[in-house]
């Protein structure tokens, strides 16, 4: 099915120091630091590999400052690497830039890409010949957009006018109305409202789906990552802690559940099973934590009706979100 | 450059956007005028030369320097402005070369310059300051101006892509703004400064931006072929630092904000 010809991303051994002149505090530390040639090394990505394939949809998620936004920057070219091999679809990005540039759709989600004084219009015009989209593409493209972003709303204002969400919808048109080959998006949804949001999601996948468009995106909207990608590339403080489908990786870290249980009347515990934990007891009410790698629903569900009546269970899993906030904490 | 003819010309609407911009570069480029023909009227004798200029040859002086640089001049430090606010990230990313970006948007704006302020300009200078129709307007005259545009903009190149290396590069480009007000001959004619002062001007790039145009303009006996030259010269040397210290930069360049 998928070949080695198929590697569309290839990341190998990628390290990024920042090199920043160390300030000292105060006024005479700050005379001082105008003489002294003290730099500090930042290490913003200490050993990331990864690679990925023509057509697939991968979220990149981590921390603040784990390095997700210095990998992209690195990907697409504009930030050169210290050490390490990249290649994106057969090219080296910092040295071929501009050559692999046509084939690149890149969003920062809180920059534009936009001209700041022209009118949308106007900078969807000067995109089409900087990428020399022919005409017919370029409209039916405009139209696709269009539909889905309500782009003609705002289609004539210049760019500082417009309101966040709706920049933002400028911004990923114009992040693909070249159809690039690869797509890399960096927040990409700040400042939607639910329904551009949702409208994201779709159109990230049809792109996805249709134009076999490879996706990497970074987000820290989890439901932007639940919801579209098959792959999670997980990584912390320059380095990549989780590399796999989401799913495996909800099996594999989501351990824990939660269970809220309505009794007739208030229960009587009597033995409770080792990898169980009880929350919260309130009247009639119940609440009860399990880590599924003690103790099974079935074991638990066999003890239950010794502490009392059972009218209703309702079954909590855990969410990309709340594993992922147990693991940053660590 | 399909591309590129687009770019000027968003560059020219951009410049139509800013009214307030355009009256008070027209006031102040009057202001400038008036204020040096006046001093010049006090300090040269009505008839007879000080050091090889007359009276008059000096007033026409400050009308033409001063549209010359009221069209050339752009005093925003576009690139580095862009790299401190990390959105030279979004330039990079097109596949379009930065040195042809700026130089598309610079002759935008400069064509939007010459019709919108040298006119009104020539207008007021004529009934108001009386200059007389100048010697050299030839097309050596207007070779001389489009190379002293090049070498300008290959200037404000080297000092925006000096933010490359130094993201603060405020400093550098005060060190600028004093070349040009001092070295361009933009305010007093090289003639007027001290010798040595003269000479070490001359092997900077800043007398051929200036200077030399508007002096090409008003008397033509001067040895305009090798002033052309040199200005071809100093382009050729300009441009050519600015391309090394970009393409060296970009390894160098932090693109700021996450
Ligand atoms: N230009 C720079 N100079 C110095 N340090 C930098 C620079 N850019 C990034 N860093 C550091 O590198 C690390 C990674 O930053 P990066 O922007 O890649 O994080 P991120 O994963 O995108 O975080 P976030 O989720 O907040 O966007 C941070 O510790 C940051 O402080
Ligand atoms: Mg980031």
């Amino acid at each position: 099915m998928v070949s080695e010809n198929d590697l569309l991303i290839e990341v190998k051994d990628l390290r990024k120091e920042f090199k920043v002149l160390k300030k000292n505090p105060g006024l005479a530390g700050a005379l001082r630091s105008l003489f002294s040639r003290n730099y500090q090394i930042i290490e913003a990505i200490k050993d990331i590999s990864f690679s990925i394939h023509q057509g697939e949809l991968v979220g990149y998620v981590g921390p603040n400052g784990a390095g997700k936004s210095t990998t992209i920057k690195i990907l697409c070219g504009i930030l050169f690497p210290t050490s390490g091999i990249i290649k994106v679809a057969g090219f080296t990005p910092s040295i071929d830039r501009r050559k692999f540039a046509m084939k690149l759709g890149v969003m920062f989600g809180q920059r534009t890409q936009l001209w700041w004084d022209l009118p949308v219009s106007e900078s969807f015009d000067l995109l089409k010949s900087i990428y020399k989209i022919e005409i017919n593409a370029y409209r039916k493209n405009l139209e696709f957009f269009n539909d889905i972003f309500g782009l003609s709303e705002f289609w004539g204002q210049p760019v500082r006018r417009l309101s966040l969400g709706q920049r933002v919808r400028a911004d990923l048109a114009a992040a693909l109305i070249h159809d690039p080959n690869v797509l890399l998006l960096d927040e990409p949804t700040i400042g939607l409202d639910v329904l551009a949001r949702s409208r994201f999601r779709e159109l990230i996948k049809m792109v996805n789906r249709e134009k076999k468009t490879t996706i990497l995106l970074t987000s820290h909207d989890l439901g932007d990552i639940e919801m579209i990608v098959h792959r999670l590339i997980l990584i912390d403080k320059g380095a990549v802690k989780y590399d796999g489908t989401l799913k495996k990786f909800l099996k594999d870290y989501g351990g824990q559940k939660n269970l809220l249980i309505n009794f007739s009347s208030p229960p009587r515990i009597v033995r409770l099973p080792a990898g169980a934990e009880i929350l919260n007891l309130k009247d009639n009410f119940l609440e009860i934590k399990i880590d599924t790698a003690h103790i099974s629903y079935h074991d638990l569900l066999k003890v239950l009706p010794k502490w009392g009546n059972v009218i209703d269970i309702q079954l909590e899993s855990d969410s990309l979100e709340t594993i992922l906030s147990d693991l940053y904490k660590k | 450059m399909e591309t590129f003819i687009k770019w000027a010309f968003k560059s020219f609407q951009r410049n139509l956007a800013y009214r307030l911009e355009y009256f008070v570069s027209i006031f102040n480029a009057l202001l400038y005028i008036f204020i040096f023909t006046s001093v010049w009227k006090a300090l040269f004798p009505e008839t007879g030369t000080r050091f090889g200029m007359s009276r008059q040859l000096m007033i026409n002086y400050a009308v033409f320097v001063t549209l010359i640089k009221t069209t050339l001049v752009k005093s925003r430090d576009l690139i580095g402005e862009r790299v401190r606010s990390g959105e030279i990230a979004l330039d990079l990313i097109k596949p379009f070369p930065l040195p042809l970006m700026t130089l598309a948007d610079a002759i935008g704006s400069v064509i939007f310059q010459i019709f919108s302020r040298s006119i009104p300009l020539i207008l007021v200078s004529v009934l108001i300051f009386h200059i007389t129709s100048p010697a050299g307007m030839d097309s050596f005259f207007f070779l001389s101006y489009l190379l002293a545009f090049l070498i300008f903009n290959s200037i404000l190149f080297i000092f925006g892509v000096a933010s490359f290396y130094i993201t603060e590069n405020f400093p550098l480009w005060l060190l600028n703004s004093a070349g040009i007000s001092l070295l361009s001959g933009s305010i007093i004619p090289l003639e007027i400064l001290p010798v040595v002062v003269r000479k070490i001007a001359l092997f900077t790039p800043y007398p051929y931006i200036f200077y030399i145009p508007t002096m090409k303009l008003l008397r033509n006996e001067y040895p305009i072929d090798y002033a052309i030259l040199r200005q071809v010269l100093c382009l050729c040397i300009t441009y050519g630092i600015g391309l090394a210290m970009y393409q060296a930069g970009k390894r160098r360049l932090q693109i700021q904000g996450g």
